[in-house]
């Protein structure tokens, strides 16, 4: 799927290209600048967010016993956003660059993971968390629409670009830090397979076996903070895959044992972003499809699917 | 069978009756028939048309993606004059208007007729700095942004009427305004993709002001001066290979072969890359594209950003093109106002920048009006 990936887009790219430019790297070839400096940063970024996503929305379905909860209930991306939003209205004409909109949705998504970390020292229920952090990206998506009714066109067109999500904003020299915070956190939730797993039997039997419940949700958040923070501060904000692939690889995996599920999450988030982003690569000489646009064209029907397969 | 003159007499009645029923009706008929004779004033626009005929002026609007979808406007001539069927009367005495571009601000200044701005909308976008100073004294309202202007605040002004720039739908509750008294008309210069197309549009404002002689000296002058330019370098055999546009999101936009910024590069001799492209509008291309079809390109043009610094802050990628690698990177955003407001009544101005950039023997590239190279 990684060399499908690669080998597709606008400009055709062979082999003895791939071959020719890891060997020989020219600087003034511009087929081994598009392989190294376009296709390698996206192909990356696609099995990336499709992995951190996939693992962020796995913790949360755990955490809150809900199989449709999602890295969105966290209200991070809606901290991102929101910072995005108050800089682009500055109209400073380094918040609507790359590297500023990075900047800006990074401080949103660790602002508001603190605050619902913060939050989650002092509540012991999943469910006031949970509603909590849905309240506050409620809150916060009111504040985003005042202040898009109060934007000039230029600021307007800039945030709407940043929403629609990207995998291609990302340079090569950014890739080193994106792939330290990512492994960190799935690290971290390899660590956390065994409390997740007692989790599944109910917080009471998971307490008689050990486990500190308010340091496990402590956990729980801080790393799907840093996933989905890491993810959307680079990539701005992608829909339903956190919400979409645990559900998926529950169904394929057929286990709740949350070490094949991990790994399991790793695997089919990043093939489905790669399958995503190279559809989108082949359509984009006729037509613009956003990739949150895409992700979202699965996730709702998935999901709806989700819902009728628990009614009936 | 007996015929008794009687009821010949009373059929002749009837016809007499009816002829002179027919006679009254079609007399007391007010339809006035749109003279089939045109004398159009414009040359270039397409989507304005202006007829100065004996009986009043003719202003028709086409819209420019709904198809025979007109604005019909119409100013008489002698004040018991008829308004002709489907137009709408303007009157010309004190006129007074909400105009929600910059271009219509730079127009009406040119025809020395500020004084009839009572609104306008993005003050930070304003170049003339005497409609600023007025926004600041509270004598012009700053109605914030053109799609949701306050219809009370427009009500409490009382224009004759309000320009805008029919970006998306009809202005909201025009037939509410026209009952008031308040005209909505819009103005689609921004769609014309002949620059002295759009320049066009001031006979638009001379017609409203009553200035329209002024209106027509200036044209004069413009056209003449833009053909001079552009047969200045016609025939060069030095075409330089232009890149423009900017990245958005994901895709690179670029002017399409068709649109005002092709024109402007096709007059001034140059050899743009999308010059073969349909369309009047922008190009949705991958920067993959982009790199590969700009490899030749001299000049990128409106890279959207000042410096060179922010350029690469926008877009990392950019590093890669020749012309910003070469410091061959020329936009107008030390002063983006100045160009937005004043590029449209003068595109002699552009055409001269673009030519001193692409061939600085046939001008001085010192003296550009609008362009800059990035810092």
């Amino acid at each position: 799927m990684m060399i499908v990936h690669v080998l597709s887009g606008q400009i055709s790219l062979n082999f003895s290209d791939i071959v020719s430019a890891f060997n020989t790297y020219d600087a003034t070839n511009t087929n081994h600048i598009i392989f190294f400096e376009f296709r390698i940063p996206r192909m990356t970024m696609s099995i990336l967010s499709g992995s951190a996503l996939a693992v962020s929305g796995m913790l949360m379905q755990t955490l809150f016993n809900n199989p449709l909860a999602g890295p969105y209930v966290l209200g991070i991306n809606s901290g991102a956003s929101l910072i995005v939003a108050l800089t682009l209205l500055t109209g400073i004409p380094f918040f609507a660059t790359d590297f500023g909109l990075i900047s800006g949705a990074l401080v949103g998504a660790l602002l508001f993971g603190s605050i619902i970390l913060f939050f989650s020292f002092y509540i012991r229920s999943h469910i006031s968390l949970l509603l909590i952090g849905l309240m506050i990206s409620s809150f916060v998506g009111a504040i985003i629409t005042t202040l898009e009714s109060m934007s000039a066109a230029e600021q307007l067109k800039s945030y709407t670009f940043w929403s629609f999500g990207s995998l291609q904003q990302t340079s090569l020299n950014q890739l080193p830090l994106i792939i330290f915070g990512c492994i960190v956190g799935f690290l971290g939730s390899f660590l956390l397979t065994k409390p997740l797993n007692a989790m599944l039997l109910g917080e009471t039997s998971a307490k008689s076996l050990g486990i500190h419940i308010r340091s496990f949700r402590i956990w729980i958040i801080a790393i799907t903070a840093l996933l989905t923070g890491t993810i959307t501060a680079f990539c701005g904000p992608i829909a339903f895959v956190g919400l979409a692939i645990p559900n998926l690889t529950r169904m394929i995996f057929q286990t709740q044992n949350h070490q094949y599920l991990l790994l399991g999450n790793l695997l089919i988030g990043g093939i489905f972003m790669l399958t995503c982003d190279t559809i989108i690569q082949l359509v984009e000489p006729y037509f613009v499809l956003p990739i949150n646009a895409f992700t979202s064209l699965f996730g709702a029907p998935f999901v709806v699917y989700i819902v009728l397969k628990k009614l009936i | 069978m007996i015929i008794y003159f009687s009821d010949i007499v009373t059929r002749m009645n009837k016809v007499f009756y009816l002829f002179l029923f027919l006679f009254i009706a079609t007399a007391c008929s007010e339809k006035v028939q749109v003279p089939l004779i045109t004398k159009k004033t414009t040359k270039y626009a397409r989507f304005l048309s202006i007829r100065d005929e004996k009986n009043g002026i003719y202003i028709d609007i086409k819209h420019p993606d709904r198809k025979n979808k007109e604005y019909k406007f119409f100013i008489k001539k002698n004040s018991n004059g008829k308004v002709p069927d489907d137009y709408i009367e303007i009157q010309r005495n004190n006129p007074s208007f909400i105009v929600f571009s910059t271009t219509h601000i730079a127009m009406l200044g040119q025809l020395n007729q500020l004084k009839t701005i009572k609104g306008t909308c993005a003050s930070n976008l304003i170049y003339t700095k005497e409609i600023k100073k007025n926004i600041e004294d509270k004598a012009i309202v700053d109605f914030g942004n053109e799609s949701n202007p306050s219809l009370e605040k427009i009500i409490s002004i009382k224009p004759t009427a309000i320009i805008y720039s029919g970006f998306s739908a009809e202005f909201s509750k025009n037939k509410e305004l026209q009952k008031l008294g308040i005209i909505t008309i819009p103005n689609f210069d921004w769609k014309e993709s002949h620059p002295l197309g759009k320049a066009e549009w001031l006979l638009f404002f001379g017609y409203l002001t009553g200035t329209e002689e002024a209106a027509r000296k200036h044209l004069e002058i413009v056209q003449e001066e833009y053909n001079r330019l552009k047969k200045s370098v016609q025939g060069l055999s030095n075409c330089p290979v232009v890149l423009s546009g900017s990245k958005m999101g994901d895709f690179w936009y670029a002017p399409a072969g068709e649109s005002y910024m092709a024109q402007l590069f096709k007059d001034a001799g140059a050899n743009y890359i999308y010059k073969n492209t349909k369309g009047t509008g922008s190009l949705a291309y991958s920067q993959e594209k982009i790199l590969v079809d700009a490899k030749k390109a001299d000049f990128w043009i409106n890279p959207g950003s000042p410096s060179y610094e922010l350029v690469k802050m926008s877009n990392p990628k950019a590093s890669f093109l020749v012309p910003f690698r070469e410091k061959k990177v020329f936009c107008y955003t030390k002063d983006s106002n100045k160009y937005w407001e004043l590029s449209a009544i003068h595109p002699e101005w552009v055409m001269a920048d673009l030519i001193a950039i692409f061939h600085p023997i046939e001008l001085k590239k010192s003296n550009l009006n609008f362009y800059h190279t990035l810092d």
